[in-house]
């Protein structure tokens, strides 16, 4: 009876232990490899439509010190922390911002400090970006788009303005 | 020829046994929590920065459980490869009160949504200020060494007001 009751015991630990393994295995290829990543938005346009594109993304370490002007990065929005932006990165630290603000004649003149990116959308008409929160720390920025797989096979360029 | 097979099977086994073990580590310093070494002036007197080591606790829906007066882990925003070891004052809808100048009158901040309010224990240490509550990484609970403590939540912030 007690044999019985510990062969069962031990398989759900064994399978326990397994599942354990494969979320581990997932969790490392995500934080330190590449993700797949769907863009909703039209913040984007033309780069990416907007309605459900798919990108792959990569998260390698020193991806910190290798983001340049021109990237497009996946990035955690710093008003509202459970969801991602994906912008183009078009200044980074030290580097100045011409912003306009509403209600002032001259554009506001904005320096990106160490440890951060200034992003802007494509679609500047309808992207809500550094413009409106201001630059971004590098701490948030969680990958590089390098590819779209949907609606089209493309490599994703660095572009500059 | 066989010998060495033997060597490369095992090669492979310990290879194996190694990366799984990593993972596991990994996800464990990502999602439970790790020891943290503290160094530096800023949180003075409750940590003298002498390599104190810290348990820090990451276990998940940390931005919801993390309340003022925790001390917590943040991602540094002048350097995204470090962290920093502060005392969360302010949550978003929170009041800050800014340090005044002489002669000047307390000047008043409101947090904004997705952001907190993060000081050092120290006197005039470097107010990070206003980051972005992604930022947080995780909450400090006991320190281990060089004596052993629970960290508890300090009731009173000089700096926020409800």
């Amino acid at each position: 009876m007690a044999a019985a009751a510990w062969a069962s015991w031990h398989k759900a630990l064994r399978g326990a232990v397994g599942f354990v393994r494969g979320v581990s295995c997932f969790y490392v290829v995500y934080n330190y490899g590449g993700f797949l990543s769907k863009v909703d938005g039209p913040s984007m346009f033309p780069t990416f439509t907007g309605r459900g594109d798919w990108v792959v993304a990569e998260a390698l370490p020193g991806l910190s010190d290798r983001v340049q002007v021109g990237d497009v990065v996946i990035s955690t929005r710093p008003i509202q922390a459970d969801e991602n932006i994906i912008k183009r990165v078009t200044a980074v630290q030290g580097q100045t911002v011409n912003v306009d603000k509403a209600g002032s004649i001259a554009p506001v003149q904005i320096q990106v400090p160490p440890g951060h990116v200034w992003l802007q959308g494509d679609n500047l008409i309808l992207s809500r970006d550094s413009r409106e929160y201001g630059p971004v720390p590098l701490a948030l920025v969680k990958g590089r788009v390098v590819a779209q797989l949907w609606p089209s096979i493309k490599w994703v360029e660095r572009k500059f303005k | 020829m066989g010998p060495t097979l033997e060597h490369a099977k095992s090669a492979v086994r310990l290879a194996r046994r190694v990366a799984k073990a990593s993972a596991a580590a990994l996800l464990c310093y990502h999602y439970v929590g790790y020891p943290n070494i503290i160094m530096g002036p800023a949180m003075e007197p409750t940590f003298p920065g002498n390599g104190e080591v810290l348990l820090v606790e990451r276990l998940p829906d940390m931005m919801h459980r993390a309340q003022p007066g925790d001390i917590v882990v943040c991602s540094s925003p002048i350097d995204p490869h470090s962290t920093i070891i502060s005392r969360l004052r302010a949550v978003p809808g929170q009041h800050v009160q800014k340090e005044q100048t002489p002669g000047s009158k307390p000047s008043h901040y409101q947090v904004p949504p997705g952001y907190m309010w993060v000081k050092g224990d120290a006197p005039g240490s470097c107010e990070y200020g206003m980051l972005p509550m992604a930022m947080l990484q995780g909450r400090v609970v006991a320190q281990v060494w060089p004596e052993v403590k629970w960290i508890r939540n300090s009731a009173a912030s000089e700096s926020a007001h409800p």
